[in-house]
């Protein structure tokens, strides 16, 4: 089970860069330019192999261009979430007192509202596109990463080896950054793994509701959306996108599942 | 002894781990217990005797199953009872109480309901009586206010505390035959001889069998009828209590006794190294294919690495498995 | 357990704070653009109006008397007006309030009804067909994206089927309620059905299951009597936090659906920059998600004796 999760994760992660950075290489059409109204709504088959959109434009070439988007803020916003969660959750074990404290209550808040909400809201300040995208939701989903190096800085702090730098006259930070982060590095490729996805959803289901990437710029998500005003007329242009968003999200959760069953190599009761 | 008397008659038990029988942790160990007789098992860790006594009470999970053999209790042939009457036999007729205290009680239930429970499972009672007769059997466990304590929870009390409401819980029903797997290994020092005695004096009030499961060969031959000692999964020797500890036949045995250390030695006979066993106990599939111990025997010879070697017959009583026994 | 309970509440009263003070920084104290904020982009609003909204928020008094109106206002039930609606604020949340918890309860029920006894399964059958196949319907139900299996759904049962209503409200009744709270509580179903069953392995293994057969019981009675309360503490968090959660996480759904409740007024005053609406509305969601919390912690309380005799 646990192969199968790994092997099936890595190739739906190599399979979506692939096809982002080849998207231009692979697809028949333009994606926003080709677009001729006498083609809208054409079910898949023929030229088309996943069919048009209301405007004409080839959904197939549309979803490969779409996986550059969800790539690009998948792989920033994690980024971007990570280093905030690291820092805060780092400095917090490290130092205590009221820093641990205000932190580990910011924590439990950001823990107690949806990610979307909180984007939502920043993005209220920040306006509908791409970067207020990326801030919004870079800044939101940091909650798991700083929990877990604030309890793997906890547990080390106390090692020896630790305090042994200290002794032999290293600064704070290099502690904190040089010794401390590697061992933290295990559950944390686990967690950013499974970020990635969920970043992906979440800038999906963002452009679903109109405040994310601005058509015509391809986005999973926005396709979707204009596939509900189609429904009735061409349901086709439902699927597809959405496969392909349910493919990617589902092989960085098994990706993240089977890196996480390889950390723990004392089969828990769970397993 | 006679049929009567017999009520537990283990023959050529053996327990595998994983598919198949091919590892077995527990090698055709034969034994019986006699009405109301305190037995012993004594070996190291891993030597299988508490998977012996879990295969009696029908307590065994995957992977470890009973591989072959027999194991009769007051007559029947347990090993193959349907799973419905091996229940109503298991706390009933056979309990079981195990090593570990702290862990080993509900942490949601109230004392009182966990002893109540075999009243309820066994004779039908009703919550009401059931609570009754469960202040009456802590009482019998010297727990002091047990009309109190019947309220508490487990977190509430000490490890000897939840040890003896195990005992409780155990001897409710009056079972015929007790298993007491390493009961005290885990209490306090100063409180060791406490339950063992207290174990002891009730099962001997109730005319109870206990099977006594210890690695501490000293403290099992004084007060065990007759005792087995177990190695690498076989029966090595059975003599009476005092006899296995007085005259060892079996050089396993020998060497158990030699090394245990005596008090006062030291100032009658000068300092003194303790003497050691060389080697480890073959893990589990890398038995040597004659007798176990031999790697480890001053006395092995070719014969006793060619075949494992059958039961002598000690006069006196008793048996042991060697070539060259005393 | 006075004291154990009396702490709990304390804590949740100083999230509380902690959460209004949040929402004061994140929403008043952004500098600048505030006034024009209001006028949205495309809107040129004249400066007698901006006065007006100047004076109306108190924009140019300091920032703490602006705290101190914004909690006395919080405490008189006021949250301020609309932009957009020109209303106020805890009207408008009041109104559309019942549609969200009539979602999310609905939701909750089907995940925990479904989740629970899969996830029971899942466990007694572990190593089985049966486990592989309901871990790897739990994991989908994860990755799948709520409004993709909204709109198949819509499309087949409401479309093609013309069993259900497409979207809408319509009083609340079942028959709009079904594919909405279906589509809401296919993540958190995954999600109680893994936790259950890893509770319920873990439960399993503990020494106190081994007394209990030992005592003779029979396994649906050590399964019920002694494994399933061990386990439900463990469980409940999972329904509890989830559930907490659903007044945020049905944006989505609630737009997809064009349900009438919180999560979809929250997208249209985000899109309008309807600041005192947005706030209104993470401010509900948040307190939301502390009362439901804080009722769990204290079940908590009330199941485990080992919390309530410490």
């Amino acid at each position: 089970m646990r192969r199968f999760n790994l092997n099936f994760g890595l190739c739906v992660v190599v399979a979506l860069v692939l096809v982002a950075v080849l998207a231009p290489l692979i697809a028949p059409y333009s994606p926003i330019d080709f677009a001729d109204l006498n083609n809208s709504n054409l079910p898949p088959g023929g030229p088309f192999r996943m069919g048009t959109d209301e405007q004409g434009r080839d959904i197939y070439s549309r979803i490969l261009y779409g996986a550059r988007i969800s790539l690009l803020v998948g792989v920033v916003v994690q980024v971007m979430n990570t280093f905030v969660g690291v820092t805060l959750g780092l400095t917090a074990g490290y130092f205590g007192g009221w820093w641990d404290e205000f932190v580990q209550g910011l924590t439990n808040l950001m823990l107690a509202i949806p990610t979307i909400v909180f984007a939502l809201a920043l993005m209220t300040f920040l306006g509908p596109g791409l970067l207020s995208l990326l801030i919004a939701l870079g800044l939101t989903d940091w909650a798991y990463s700083c929990r877990i190096s604030r309890a793997q800085m906890l547990s080390q702090k106390a090692q020896n080896y630790v305090q042994a730098a200290r002794i032999m006259g290293f600064g704070r930070a290099h502690v904190i950054f040089r010794e401390i982060l590697p061992n933290v590095a295990g559950p944390l490729v686990v967690v950013a793994t499974m970020g990635v996805g969920s970043a992906i959803l979440s800038e999906a289901s963002l452009s679903f509701i109109g405040l994310g990437v601005v058509p015509p710029t391809p986005s999973w998500g926005g396709m979707l959306a204009r596939a509900r005003e189609q429904l009735m007329v061409a349901p086709w242009i439902a699927v597809f996108p959405g496969l392909t968003l349910f493919v990617t999200v589902l092989g960085f959760n098994m990706l993240g599942d089977g890196l996480r069953d390889m950390l723990d190599p004392q089969g828990r009761a769970d397993r | 002894m006679s049929e009567a008397d017999m009520i537990l008659s283990v023959e050529n038990l053996s327990v595998a781990v994983g598919k198949g029988n091919g590892r077995l942790a527990v090698e055709e160990v034969s034994f019986d217990i006699g009405r109301g007789e305190v037995f012993g098992m004594v070996g190291e860790s891993g030597c299988g005797k508490s998977l012996c006594a879990l295969s009696i009470a029908g307590l065994l999970r995957a992977p470890m199953h009973v591989a072959g053999g027999e194991v009769r209790f007051e007559g029947r042939d347990i090993l193959r009872l349907p799973a419905r009457d091996m229940r109503r036999l298991r706390g009933g007729r056979i309990a079981m109480i195990f090593q570990e205290p702290m862990t080993a009680l509900n942490p949601l239930m109230t004392v009182g309901d966990q002893i109540g429970e075999m009243f309820v499972l066994h004779q039908g009672l009703g919550r009401a009586e059931a609570r009754h007769r469960a202040i009456v059997a802590l009482a019998q466990v010297q727990v002091p206010s047990p009309e109190r304590r019947i309220s508490d929870y487990p977190h509430q009390l000490s490890g000897g505390m939840r040890q003896r409401v195990m005992i409780a819980i155990a001897l409710a029903c009056r079972p015929a035959l007790l298993i007491a797997d390493e009961p005290t290994t885990a209490l306090d020092v100063t409180i060791q001889a406490e339950i063992t005695e207290l174990i002891l004096d009730l099962c001997r009030a109730q005319g109870t069998a206990v099977l006594m499961i210890s690695h501490d060969l000293g403290h099992i031959a004084e007060i065990c009828n007759r005792v087995a000692v177990m190695y690498a999964g076989r029966v090595a020797e059975m003599q009476s209590g005092q006899a296995v500890f007085q005259g060892p036949r079996h050089p396993y045995t020998r060497a158990l006794v030699a090394s245990l250390p005596q008090p006062g030695r030291r100032l009658a006979e000068g300092r003194q190294d303790l003497a050691e066993i060389k080697g480890i106990v073959p893990p589990l599939g890398q038995r040597p294919p004659g007798c176990q111990f031999a790697p480890r025997c001053a006395r092995a010879a070719d014969d006793c690495r060619a075949a494992v070697p059958p039961f002598s017959t000690i006069p006196g009583g008793g048996k042991v498995g060697c070539f060259h026994h005393d | 357990m006075p004291s154990v309970l009396g702490r709990r509440l304390l804590q949740s009263l100083v999230t509380l704070l902690v959460s209004v003070l949040l929402v004061f920084v994140m929403f008043s104290v952004i500098p600048g653009s505030f006034a024009n904020a209001i006028g949205g982009e495309k809107r040129q609003i004249s400066a007698e109006v901006k006065e007006k909204l100047r004076a109306e928020l108190h924009l140019d008094e300091p920032v703490h008397k602006r705290f101190a109106h914004y909690v006395s206002g919080l405490v008189r039930g006021d949250l301020g007006n609309s932009f957009a609606m020109r209303r106020p604020v805890a009207g408008i949340l009041a109104e559309r309030l019942l549609a969200s918890l009539r979602l999310a309860v609905a939701a909750i029920s089907f995940s925990a009804l479904i989740g629970v006894p899969l996830g029971f399964l899942a466990a007694a059958r572990k190593g089985t067909w049966i486990d592989a196949t309901v871990m790897m319907l739990a994991i989908s139900g994860l990755s799948v994206p709520a409004f993709w299996f909204g709109l198949l759904a819509m499309y087949f049962f409401a479309l093609e089927l013309r069993w259900l209503p497409t979207i809408g409200y319509g009083h609340g009744d079942l028959k709009h309620l079904i594919l909405p709270a279906v589509t809401l509580g296919i993540a958190p179903l995954a999600l109680i059905a893994r936790t259950t069953r890893a509770a319920v392995l873990q439960v399993m293994s503990e020494d106190f299951i081994r007394t209990a057969r030992s005592k003779g019981a029979s396994e649906p009675r050590v399964a019920m009597r002694h494994m399933a309360r061990n386990a439900f503490v463990l469980i409940l968090t999972t329904i509890g936090l989830q559930f907490g959660s659903m007044l945020g996480g049905s944006v989505i759904v609630e737009n997809l659906f064009s349900w009438p409740g919180i999560g979809a007024l929250l997208t249209q005053s985000v899109a309008q920059r309807d600041i005192p609406l947005v706030q209104g509305c993470v401010l509900l969601i948040i307190v939301f998600f502390l009362v439901i919390n804080t009722l769990v912690d204290l079940t908590y309380i009330a199941i485990d004796p080992r919390i309530r005799y410490s």
